[in-house]
């Protein structure tokens, strides 16, 4: 499960438009208005009624539907959704939106929040709002600055400079880049089994490298290693002492589950610079080597 | 039987200015044929046959009142529970008398409990902790760990239950998909209230108990001299089902007053997916009769509910510091008011909080830029704080605004304690600047938010007196004339159906209500005290026992 937070006119619904045309897994997505959604696009990867507009759990509005009784009904479908997408309302904070679902059937992929670079800073400031806005910020695992085309050099740096005082978690700028919302935003680029792969193709802006290991890794140094990497993305599957771990990682957020599947010993990092990965990939190195 | 009947009063405030004073009526069908006096109708009478009733001779007539904001689905939800409510209630069953504190709410649970055939769930109504005391699932527990107990909060958002309602809730369950659920204090609130009433619901309306809950409804309805309502919402409980019944119980001939629906937005997009408006339209074209009809308006709701203080406040907030809620985000209202307000609907905006209020505003001055219109009538419903400004910009945006006629009433004085702080508790439902702007007002009931009963709406409003006998606020009082407009005329306006109900003229609706005293004689402070003796509906007679 995915959420896309910020403020009204941040972007969400053209992120979530990107998400659907470029995703290769069938999401299902809820959204505030089906009119906001660009149908065609859904069609690629969401069939007709797996787009659900959200209506507020409010017994005074609807004595029927929360978003925990959408949820729970999206995974009892046949098929399945692959993901599910929650793009929340502009005034809501979207961790408040990742709290709901079971995590053991709807596993938190991200809380992704968008900024308008150029808007932002005022925003911020602006009573009553300013604490909310703050605050999908602060939350999030990853940040996607966006509107930066509209701003010239100084005013983007200034932008991208006011969200990242707010945030923990990467700050990242918006691409159209459909490689870049798979790997990113969805985050679903994963290790090649076999090591002699063709590599993934370039992508602008964000750099991607596979580490591999042999030996078991030791789950504490792990976490240790990849919390505050710098990384935006890392996912793939390494051997346990006792058993073979899931990892994942969103940004500011490292997840580390066991499964009883076999280990590909592989994590594929994705970061903003080549060094940041290099530098990630070389305290990995330092843990499976002691 | 004869053509026309004179009913003769010993005054008939007739809420038209033209001719606001009479003493007979004359009726043929379910029309007025003319107001005055005997003397005055005599050209009418003189040429057709007729017959005098006197049986009000003595009494007091008002246009017929009209509360312009009612729901009955829930009302009937809630009269299949058990009551221990923090004020005392007038119901079909009886008087419920109001337990004070903890120990008497939880004695009164347990009485409730010894007296209820074993295991059958015991669902109370009514339970508010700044009456009540903080209760939760351990106390509960006490009172019994087979038979489920389950108390739903007077503000309508919550319930709390014991072990065995949560088993037989499935709140364990729940609670791995709502955040709003809390086993360990067997607390289930907003949305996680939506997840205890996939049970509650059936359990309080399956056979045949919505029916009959629902001719209990409308004995209190009556009860409160009510000609005409609203369902200002009408939907949540899933129009089908909710249709049905109504036009089985209300839609019956011998129904005493007259029942208008308002649809609901969100429920009628959650009915109908895709083309929501045409098919509602579609829809309610095929329903309705003598009784039962639709409304050219539709009904949205902004910020969280006042009783619940989940309205979303400006500076400084609340005292406990706590956040409100919005029930449509302010970048949804005009999205799902357009397609309604462009095919010339009416909206009426549920809003409480003044950033709701502000919202609200936003969305109708977004609207008016987009898709100009003149006479829009746009109500702004409950108005629990606002500002001056606020006042001022409603007039300016041709907005109207319909109170809660019973917040202050019941809540003043705690809610300025604990949540608002003297000023603004002071303040809520400002309506002497509004009556003071010329703004239309109208007062509702919000059934079961607060009692059907017009008469102590105006007087509450009138007065700004407290149930515990305070006054709050009094440069916020309305007039007792504007008072007794906003429940008759001036609601009718804005459901825009003056030209039919909401005061006594020659060609209009014979809706009428029979008052045991005259409400200018008595002053305000009084008006509450008198007794409804009977309803006309279209010339009908329904007394009250
Ligand atoms: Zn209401």
């Amino acid at each position: 499960m995915t959420v896309l937070g910020g403020w009204l006119g941040a972007g969400k619904t053209t992120l979530l438009n990107r998400m659907l045309a470029h995703a290769d897994e069938r999401i299902a997505v809820v959204v505030n208005d089906i009119g906001e959604i660009n149908v065609d696009a859904a069609l690629i990867s969401a069939a007709d009624d797996e787009i659900v507009e959200l209506t507020n759990g409010c017994v005074c509005c609807s004595i029927g539907q929360s978003l925990a009784l959408t949820l729970r009904e999206l995974t009892l479908r046949d098929p399945r959704p692959e993901r599910i997408v929650i793009e929340a309302s502009g005034v809501a904070d979207p961790v408040q939106v990742a709290a709901y679902g079971d995590r053991r059937r709807v596993p938190l992929d991200a809380v992704i929040t968008l900024a308008d670079a150029g808007t932002f800073e005022r925003r911020a400031r602006l009573d009553p709002y300013g604490p909310l806005v703050k605050a999908q910020v602060a939350g999030a695992d990853l940040v996607v600055a966006t509107k930066l085309d509209l701003l010239n050099s100084d005013a983007a740096t200034a932008g991208l400079e006011s969200i990242r005082t707010v945030s923990a978690a990467p700050v990242i700028e918006a691409s159209t880049d459909p490689e870049w919302i798979r790997r990113v935003i969805l985050g679903s680029h994963q290790p090649a089994r076999r090591v002699d792969y063709t590599p993934a193709p370039p992508v602008t802006g964000i750099s991607t490298h596979t580490w591999r290991t042999t030996g078991p890794v030791d789950v504490t140094r792990l976490t240790a290693a990849l919390e505050h990497s710098g990384l935006l993305r890392a996912k793939g599957t390494l051997t346990a002492p006792d058993n073979t771990l899931l990892v994942h990682l969103a940004g500011d957020r490292v997840e580390i589950t066991t499964i009883t599947d076999h280990a590909l010993d592989a994590l594929v990092l994705i970061g903003t610079s080549d060094a940041v990965v290099t530098a990630a990939a070389h305290a990995l190195d330092r843990i499976s080597s002691s | 039987m004869s053509e026309i009947t004179v009913f003769t009063a010993r005054r008939i405030i007739t809420m038209d200015e033209s001719l606001p004073d009479a003493t007979a009526i004359a009726v043929r069908g379910d029309r007025i044929v003319e107001v005055g006096t005997l003397e005055s109708l005599q050209p009418w009478l003189r040429h057709h046959e007729h017959v005098v009733d006197d049986r009000f001779a003595d009494q007091v007539m008002i246009a017929g009142l009209i509360d312009p904001h009612i729901h009955p689905s829930l009302m009937a939800i809630l009269l299949n529970c058990d009551w221990l409510p923090p004020e005392p209630w007038d119901l079909p069953s009886g008087r419920v008398d109001a337990p004070e504190g903890k120990d008497e709410f939880l004695a009164r649970v347990g009485d409730l409990h010894t007296s209820k055939p074993a295991n059958e769930p015991l669902v109370i109504f009514g339970y508010h902790a700044q009456y009540h005391g903080w209760i939760e699932r351990n106390d509960l527990d006490a009172i019994s760990t087979e038979r489920p107990v389950v108390l739903w909060q007077r503000s309508f958002h919550e319930v709390r239950a014991n072990t065995a309602a949560l088993e037989w809730l499935d709140a364990a369950e729940g609670a791995s998909w709502d955040p709003h659920i809390d086993l360990e204090s067997g607390r289930m609130y907003e949305s996680g209230m939506v997840w205890a009433l996939r049970t509650l619901n059936p359990h309080l309306l399956g056979n045949g108990q919505y029916k009959s809950a629902l001719g209990d409804v409308s004995t209190l309805i009556h009860r409160g001299g009510i000609t005409s309502m609203c369902d200002a919402g009408f939907g949540i409980g899933g129009y089908d089902q909710d249709y049905d019944t109504y036009d089985a119980v209300l839609g019956q001939q011998k129904t005493p007053f007259r029942t208008y629906l308002m649809p609901q937005i969100a429920a009628a997009k959650g009915r109908w997916k895709s083309d929501t408006l045409e098919q509602l339209e579609a829809w309610a074209a095929e329903r309705g009769n003598g009784r039962i009809s639709f409304i050219k308006a539709a009904k949205i709701l902004a910020d969280g509910a006042f009783i619940a203080q989940l309205m979303v406040l400006g500076e400084p907030g609340y005292i406990d510091g706590h956040q409100g809620a919005w029930l449509t985000e302010p970048e949804r209202l005009v999205h799902l008011m357009q397609p309604f307000w462009e095919a010339g609907y009416d909206l009426h905006i549920h809003c409480n909080g003044d950033i709701g209020v502000g919202a609200s505003l936003d969305a109708v001055e977004t609207l008016l830029h987009a898709h100009p219109r003149v006479d829009h009538r746009t109500t702004l419903h409950h108005f629990g704080i606002s500002t001056q400004a606020q006042i001022r910009r409603i007039k300016a945006l041709g907005v109207e605004i319909s109170a809660n006629g019973y917040y202050l009433y019941q809540f003043g004085d705690r809610f300025a304690d604990e949540w608002l702080g003297t000023e603004r508790a002071s303040q809520m439902t400002r309506l002497g600047a509004a009556e003071r702007a010329g703004v239309s007002v109208s007062l509702h009931s919000d059934l079961p938010m607060g009692p059907a009963a017009p008469l102590l709406a105006a007087q509450a409003c009138a007065t700004r007196r407290t149930r515990g006998g305070v006054v709050m606020g009094e440069p916020e009082r309305l007039s007792l004339d504007t008072a007794l407009r906003s429940i008759t005329i001036d609601a009718a306006y804005q459901l825009r159906l003056d030209h039919e109900i909401g005061s006594l003229a020659a060609g209009k609706l014979a809706d009428v209500t029979v008052l045991a005293d005259d409400p200018y004689a008595v002053g305000a402070d009084a008006v509450a005290d008198i007794a409804v003796i009977a309803t006309i509906v279209g010339g009908e007679v329904y007394p009250l026992a």
